[in-house]
């Protein structure tokens, strides 16, 4: 994986929490007063990490493996799922010796 | 890559990005499971966390020593307020950094294997993670003492970006440090 893209997935991703944030902490919401919102945002999210997975030249099987055990550890343990599935990518780059 | 005649050829072929996953959910999960452990034991001694309380009062001193006057420091049971009277900012057990460096390990572990030299890694990305966070907090400190509520925000994940981007890159840099290891 390219550092560039590393770094711009990173910064995607940062962007995208930016906006929700400021809005929930403008007008004082939780999480659960806005679920549609979240909902879309994490939607996105998603899509954007498995655009990435792409580049890395990553398989579907591949792909389903991280994001389900990505989520699953973010779901129990509130883990940062994001590094999880960057781990992932890069460790696939690693394999197949594009680093 | 070694033959598993046992195993059918489609997940002999994903076996070592299995065992990648398995050791690094394997990692983060015993020691996410001691540190959830220890934040149990905390709520019924009804103390703050280690982690927590180190966190906020490295990041005090370093205000001070960023020329924040009348800096104050402050913990409870639910966190630390650290700051001037008015620009506090509160340090709760999201803030300490402690689950990123997790994943940090997890991740080492994953794509190493458990080895002594795999520990000694961990321990000190653990540290630089840590020192990270202090100085981002301490920073924050100070631009909350200097700028609005807004500014505040942008430079929050300004910062969780840099501390993600320093993390990732170590980790792209695994394969490199795995040869120096080696030699």
């Amino acid at each position: 994986m390219k550092r560039t893209d590393l770094y711009l997935w990173i910064a995607t991703y940062m962007l995208l929490s930016v906006p929700i944030n400021l809005y929930r902490h403008t007008y004082n919401l939780e999480i659960a007063d806005m679920p549609l919102l979240y909902g879309s945002t994490a939607l996105i999210k998603v899509v954007l990490s498995l655009y990435f997975l792409e580049k890395v030249q990553m398989n579907t099987a591949r792909k389903t493996m991280v994001l389900a055990t990505s989520i699953a550890l973010r779901l129990v343990f509130g883990a940062p799922w994001l590094a999880l599935c960057i781990g992932g990518a890069i460790f696939q780059s690693s394999q197949i010796k594009k680093l | 890559m070694k033959n598993y005649p046992y195993l059918p050829s489609a997940l002999e072929k994903e076996l070592p990005f299995v065992l990648f996953l398995i050791r690094f959910v394997l990692t983060y999960s015993a020691l996410i499971g001691m540190y959830q452990l220890y934040l149990k034991f905390t709520l019924y001694t009804h103390t703050l966390d280690w982690v927590t309380y180190s966190v906020s009062e490295f990041s005090f001193y370093l205000a001070q020593a960023l020329g924040v006057t009348d800096c104050t420091f402050s913990c409870f049971i639910e966190g630390c307020f650290v700051g001037r009277e008015g620009k506090l900012i509160h340090v709760v057990e999201g803030c300490n950094g402690l689950r990123l460096a997790i994943a940090y390990g997890a991740f080492i572990a994953g794509y190493s294997g458990f080895n002594f030299k795999t520990l000694l890694q961990i321990i000190a990305g653990l540290c630089i993670i840590q020192g990270f966070n202090i100085f981002r907090i301490g920073v924050l400190i100070v631009l909350r003492d200097l700028g609005g509520d807004a500014y505040f925000y942008f430079i929050k994940y300004l910062f969780g970006a840099l501390i993600y981007a320093s993390i990732f890159t170590l980790w792209s840099l695994q394969p490199t440090f795995n040869k120096w290891l080696r030699k």
